[in-house]
């Protein structure tokens, strides 16, 4: 059932966005500014990094994975009903991304 | 079509067309979804806002809370801080009266925090003297103007307060330095004058007269002149950054987040030149990318650095200027550029709602109580019908 889906994006993007609120909740609880700005170089060596992660996961979330996972999921869909038509008997036919085919050949028509 | 997904080249332009289709729609639509209700005004927005500055404030904000590395300005934001969540509550309570008894302690405590001798410390250094025991003398101290604003807000929303007396002598020692300034400049700090700081000298004497029924017109009217004549470079109608209180010469470069902070100081005083500085910003230093909207900290033709003022300079944009950019964006009905650079506001500052309260969590108080402060920013109301005080 939906094998066809893009797993491996799909779990990149859920990852990213898990990353996202996970480091903003730290970097709340931690106060980024004054985590960075204190005498403690503990504090700012635990924030620097979670800040600059939280960022990078931010800007990627918002600009880059919709669209990455949108085309994904659209050239899966389209390739999927491709195979389906051109080959609907065989269903052992493996795809080029090495997934394997849907098992419910019904799902092909 | 199975042959059309074969090609690599096609795969890559389904990819490539949906990526950028979608990171211009998406992002903006994700992180502007608050700046139509605060461009509003809307209760619950500002709300949060203001409740997230009273957290800050009630979590402790001294000098000691900064780390820049240098006293004067770890004083300077501290005083940055609470002046600006005092004006930011004031304003949200100008909106929503409702909210008066709520918000108005916590301002009072910001004033008290304002005036207490540690926070204005770095001025007692630099001139050997505190500006409060000093307020016969026709020393600058510039930086008064920020404090006095915030006494002015006070004043706007509760006339006979604990603080009047203060305020009004503050006021006048202000007005007479001013009246005695030959190009409309006053020191902050000896041998350095800038003409923002004075800004929020001029919209202080103003906010006076609004709340306590004093009348500077004539001073604030021939100062008006002398600063458009001397510290607006003519070119690219921005404010230069510093300049020389005795020969009237500029001593810095024309800067936007000095231009973008006067744009809402003198909104308390001339309405007229803080719009005339605001078109200066829309029309030379807007920058926009993908719905987000940033503000370039030089003027063209001017070079400068990342300092205590403009903050991170990046790509020639400044965190500074963009953030009080948004108070004339309000100030002066430009909900399009509102919009546009509450969305860069909203990805990097990161805003997190936690019960009541809304804060920015890349903001730290500082930036917390300026963002509040310049999403809020309002014309105030017309004056009440005080008596006029002579000058």
């Amino acid at each position: 059932m939906m094998a066809w889906l893009p797993r491996r994006t799909l779990i990149i993007a859920a990852v990213l966005v898990a990353i996202e609120l996970l480091s903003v909740r730290i970097l709340a609880a931690l106060g980024l500014v004054e985590a960075l700005l204190s005498p403690d170089g503990g504090r700012a060596l635990v924030a620097l990094p979670i800040a600059v992660l939280f960022f990078t996961a931010r800007l990627l979330v918002r600009f880059l994975v919709p669209g990455v996972v949108a085309s994904s999921l659209l050239l899966a869909w389209l390739r999927h009903r491709a195979t389906g038509q051109t080959a609907p008997s065989s269903p052992a036919t493996p795809s080029r991304g090495g997934a394997p085919p849907p098992p419910d050949p019904g799902a092909q028509t | 079509m199975a042959r059309l997904l074969d090609r690599p080249l096609a795969r890559a332009a389904i990819r490539v067309a949906l990526v950028a289709a979608c990171a211009a729609t998406l992002p903006r639509a994700c992180a502007g979804g608050d700046a139509k209700a605060l461009f509003r005004g809307d209760l619950e927005s500002q709300t949060a806002l203001a409740r997230g500055v009273v957290d800050d404030l009630e979590a402790g904000v001294t000098t000691a809370s900064f780390h820049t590395g240098s006293a004067r300005y770890d004083g300077e934001w501290a005083l940055g801080t609470y002046q600006m969540a005092a004006l930011g509550l004031g304003q949200v309570v100008l909106a929503h009266p409702e909210l008066k008894a709520e918000l108005v302690p916590p301002i009072e405590a910001s004033l008290e925090r304002l005036l207490a001798p540690e926070t204005t410390a770095f001025g007692t250094e630099a001139w050997h003297g505190s500006a409060l025991d000093s307020l016969g003398t026709d020393r600058g101290h510039a930086y008064l103007g920020y404090i006095n604003l915030a006494l002015g807000m006070l004043r706007t929303l509760a006339p006979r307060n604990r603080f009047a007396d203060l305020h009004d002598r503050i006021t006048e020692a202000l007005a007479r330095r001013i009246t005695l300034a030959p190009y409309g400049l006053i020191e902050t700090y000896p041998g350095e004058a800038y003409p923002t700081d004075v800004a929020s000298v001029i919209g202080s004497i103003a906010l006076h007269d609004r709340s306590a029924g004093s009348d500077h017109h004539a001073l604030l009217a021939a100062w008006s002149t002398t600063f458009r004549a001397r510290w607006i470079e003519p070119r690219s109608g921005m404010l230069f950054q510093a300049g020389d209180p005795a020969n009237g010469l500029p001593r810095g470069p024309a800067r936007a987040s000095h231009t973008a902070l006067a744009v809402y100081a003198l909104s308390f005083a001339d309405p007229d030149l803080s719009r005339d500085l605001f078109a200066a910003l829309q029309r030379t230093q807007h920058a926009s990318f993908l719905g987000f909207g940033a503000i370039r900290e030089d003027a063209p033709g001017h070079g400068g650095s990342s300092d205590i003022d403009s903050g991170p300079v990046v790509l020639g944009v400044g965190v500074s200027a963009t953030g009080f950019a948004l108070a004339g964006a309000r100030l002066h009905g430009d909900p399009a550029l509102y919009t546009e650079l509450y969305r860069t506001a909203d990805l990097f500052g990161a805003p997190r709602t936690s019960g009541e309260s809304r804060r920015f969590v890349s903001g730290g108080p500082l930036g917390d109580a300026i963002l509040l402060t310049m999403l809020t920013a309002r014309p105030l109301p017309s004056p009440p019908s005080l008596p006029r005080r002579p000058q």
